[in-house]
């Protein structure tokens, strides 16, 4: 919400109530996508910490039930996509009144179906990221590193999201799932093609980016950190509460 | 921390020990929770590292095996009983014998500390798992429920190993083997039936039944002299012993 008002405040201070129409649109885009990896970040930081909380339960449901790490981590991240789809229609059911009266446009995302999509994929990919980086500091007994790589989703977020809206990240947006999935959110939102740009200067000139470089780059990382999460699941024994408590 | 165990613990067996002896964390080591250092625990001859997805082998009352969800008392009985291949249909037989239908709706972790040692005792002990690691099954629960709680135990005692500091209990568990744990060591087995009758005292003495270590001095437990293990409350008391005699 504090982030959807600065976009509105830029739009006050700015002559963007000048622009055309795509632009404005383009405009409303661009913080939807910001806003919504930050969103997204911040509630994987929650996760991170149930999840160590819920880490000793977790090695012994593996090891003692029906239930397998990857079953566990299937109905985890589930779960989780669920909160993700709901943050993003919170979001964008607050943003689109507001941004269509601050722009004086009609703000609707042109494929609302294909921002979902990618709000699923981006949520699969903050839980593996989450799960990694927690199970990791799990199997490695670091419990103060359990605090601090709860932060980790939502610094990237954070980081990559605010650099996109500013700068050129060239083929970066490629390589960082964190960038590929604000790029497809703009994309779908704006129904323009993803372009080389950042979102402030976004130019229809610039290079464009195939969409299915940004899904192969945001599925990739989501396969490859979900069976690393998946494996740190495994061997890890968990940490006990009262040593959570104390830290 | 434990240090230098090696033993072989069958059921029925209880673990006796005062508090911050050890008792919870080698449950937890042999339920594969908590790292070793060194040294390994087997189940039934495997390795406990190499056991993944098997119902049926062990339950336990350890809450933080029960922090996955926060649920109704209810509805996470079903779930681990699910999970675990357990009865359903006994959790809720037990739940209306102790008196704590009215608490089935409410979250675990909103009841007082002996109604959720109470409600977790009863889930451990309404799976069909072949072994039941119980916890202190008996801290805070009131003494008409501690004497039930026994009741129960004891007819399922052909699968129950349990860890207590209790020793009011003793002369109830018949054919029951017993180890002592002391500052991490494990000492046994002996005869729990036995041990009311035993006394503790200072250094290593002639016809012994067992000699154990609290703080570097060593102690006998044995026959005639000493502080009387009946007359203790609790094994709590074994550091006071050792301090002041009996």
């Amino acid at each position: 919400m504090f982030w959807l008002v600065i976009g509105i405040v830029e739009v006050l201070n700015s002559g963007m109530k000048y622009a055309p129409a795509e632009a404005k649109l383009g405009y409303a885009a661009a913080w939807y996508a910001t806003v919504t990896l930050i969103g997204l970040g911040s509630a994987a930081t929650g996760l991170c910490r149930e999840l160590a909380f819920s880490s000793i339960a977790a090695r012994y449901l593996t090891k003692y039930s029906r239930l397998t790490s990857s079953k566990l981590y299937g109905s985890l991240v589930v779960g989780f996509i669920i909160v993700c789809i709901v943050v993003s229609l919170v979001l964008l059911a607050i943003e689109t009144p507001m941004y269509s009266r601050a722009l004086g446009i009609n703000a609707v995302p042109k494929n609302i179906a294909g921002m979902i999509v990618t709000s699923i994929a981006f949520g699969a990919l903050l839980y593996a990221l989450s799960a990694a980086l927690e199970f990791g500091a799990l199997a490695a007994r670091k419990a103060k590193g359990i605090y601090f790589v709860s932060y980790i989703p939502l610094i990237a977020s954070l980081g990559l999201g605010l650099a996109q809206v500013y700068a050129n990240l060239g083929w970066v947006m490629v390589l960082s799932p964190f960038n590929a999935a604000t790029t497809l959110i703009f994309s779908y939102y704006a129904g323009v093609e993803p372009r080389q740009s950042s979102f402030i200067a976004w130019s229809s000139t610039a290079p464009s980016v195939p969409i299915y470089a940004l899904w192969a780059s945001l599925l990739g990382w989501t396969a490859a950190l979900s069976a690393i999460a998946i494996a740190l699941l495994r061997i890890q024994r968990g940490v006990g509460v009262e040593e959570l408590r104390l830290i | 921390m434990l240090k230098g165990i090696d033993c072989i613990i069958e059921p029925p067996t209880v673990l006796l020990g005062p508090n911050g002896a050890g008792k919870t964390t080698l449950f937890r080591v042999i339920l594969g929770l908590t790292p070793l250092s060194s040294g390994r625990v087997e189940i039934d001859g495997i390795d406990i590292d190499s056991i993944h997805g098997v119902p049926g082998l062990v339950a336990t009352n350890l809450d933080e095996v029960y922090t996955l969800l926060k649920l109704p008392i209810k509805d996470l009985a079903r779930l681990y009983l699910d999970l675990v291949d357990g009865d359903p249909d006994k959790f809720m037989s037990l739940a209306s014998e102790f008196g704590i239908t009215h608490l089935l709706s409410k979250d675990l972790w909103s009841v007082s500390a002996g109604e959720k040692r109470l409600a977790l005792n009863l889930i451990a002990l309404s799976t069909r798992c072949r072994y039941v690691l119980l916890d202190e099954p008996f801290e805070n629960l009131d003494p008409r429920m501690r004497v039930r709680m026994l009741n129960t135990v004891l007819s399922e005692s052909r699968r129950v190993i349990m860890n207590t500091h209790a020793t009011w209990l003793l002369k109830w568990l018949k054919e029951w083997r017993a180890f002592i744990v002391v500052s991490g060591r494990v000492y046994g087995p002996v005869e729990a039936s036995t041990l009311p009758q035993l006394s503790i005292a200072p250094g290593e003495r002639s016809g012994a039944v067992l000699v154990f270590e609290v703080e570097g001095r060593k102690y006998s437990l044995l026959q005639g002299e000493g502080a009387k293990i009946s007359e203790m409350d609790s094994l709590d008391r074994l550091y006071e012993v050792a301090a002041y005699g009996g």
